[in-house]
């Protein structure tokens, strides 16, 4: 006669117990696993895209210069390479010469389907001329942004520090004192970069210092 | 005799120990990750608060005021400016009359509200103007 040779409810209970307990460690050790991967990638793109607005902003709006260029438009007036707006800023700025490429760098940025860009060239990027009629590369700065706004800010005729959403285009020899760059992602984050242009402190500032806002 | 190729318990027992294991050991490994992660990110956020801090500071003359919510808005945060004479100056130079300038040191602190503790600090010694 042969003889069926089944588990005990021991075997059984023992078993699943082991099961069970196996199951439930790797569960949440997956589940801590992926929370943590999920955690670590959103604070990698935040840390990322912070260092990458320090970076526009140290190169752009920190070493920001006086640069004119003549406006053939304009009777080849010399004319201030330089436009601000609410969310649109177009810069000369002081950059270190990479074999040949003039010492200065000339930028726009902006934004256009939710994402930051930068227009930059090393020969002069000029706001009063159409820009398919110039040189440039674009670089994607940031994606997912939802707004992108600029501060100006200078001395009044009191000499106290004010600041405006637009740079005054009448007054076209100088540049602000300093410019703050604002981000606002999708997410609901806010990243700010106010930077002094080259050089501004309280008393100094590289090329001409005028008072410009009445 | 056939004999049943079958895995014992103890095998079992001791396979699956292996990898839970390896599951731990990778889940630890991602969380001390996280974790360093997130210090790197605080590290990076509190920077980027006392620099835009400075910025605003180095704006101004004489005492400077507090930085408006539109530069530093940061809750949980403020920061708190000082102004003194820089460490560099010394008797000699502070009563030197023909000395063009004196030399201000001006503190920025990153003080965290939930503590008060300083987080972050910047000195920057600059000239001090007569503001009349």
């Amino acid at each position: 006669m042969t003889k069926i040779k089944r588990f005990t409810l021991i075997e059984v209970i023992v078993s699943m117990t082991v099961w069970v307990t196996v199951s439930v460690l790797i569960a949440g050790a997956t589940a801590a696993f992926m929370r943590a991967y999920e955690s670590s990638n959103y604070m990698a793109l935040c840390l990322t895209r912070s260092q990458t607005l320090s970076r526009v902003a140290d190169r752009c709006l920190r070493n920001a210069v006086v640069f004119v260029w003549n406006n053939e438009d304009e009777n080849d007036e010399e004319q201030l390479v330089f436009k601000g707006e609410a969310s649109e800023l177009w810069t000369s700025a002081q950059s270190r010469d990479y074999g040949g490429s003039g010492g200065f760098i000339f930028s726009r940025l902006y934004l256009k389907n939710n994402t930051l860009y930068c227009d930059y060239s090393f020969r002069p990027l000029l706001p009063w001329l159409e820009l398919d009629q110039q040189t440039y590369r674009t670089e994607k700065i940031a994606d997912n942004v939802a707004a992108l706004a600029f501060r100006y800010y200078n001395r009044d005729s009191n000499d106290e520090l004010v600041n405006v959403d637009t740079w005054d285009e009448d007054y076209t020899t100088t540049i602000p004192l300093a410019i703050q760059m604002e981000v606002t992602f999708t997410d609901g984050t806010v990243e700010r970069r106010l930077r002094r242009t080259a050089g501004s402190s309280w008393n100094s500032s590289l090329g001409t210092r005028e008072d410009s806002l009445e | 005799m056939k004999r049943n190729n079958h895995f014992t318990l103890i095998e079992v027992v001791v396979a699956l120990a292996i990898l839970a294991g390896s599951v731990v050991a990778l889940t630890t490994l991602m969380m001390s990750s996280q974790k360093r992660l997130a210090a790197a990110w605080e590290k990076e956020r509190q920077w980027v608060m006392v620099q835009q801090a400075a910025e605003y500071c180095m704006l101004q003359d004489g005492d400077p005021a507090d930085p408006p919510p539109e530069v530093f808005y940061y809750p949980g945060y403020h920061a708190k400016y000082t102004v003194d004479t820089s460490p560099f100056m010394d008797d000699n130079d502070l009563n030197d009359e023909s000395a063009l300038y004196q030399l201000d040191c001006r503190t920025i602190e990153l003080i965290r509200d939930s503590d008060g503790q300083t987080v972050e600090q910047l000195k920057i010694d600059c000239p001090h103007y007569d503001e009349d």
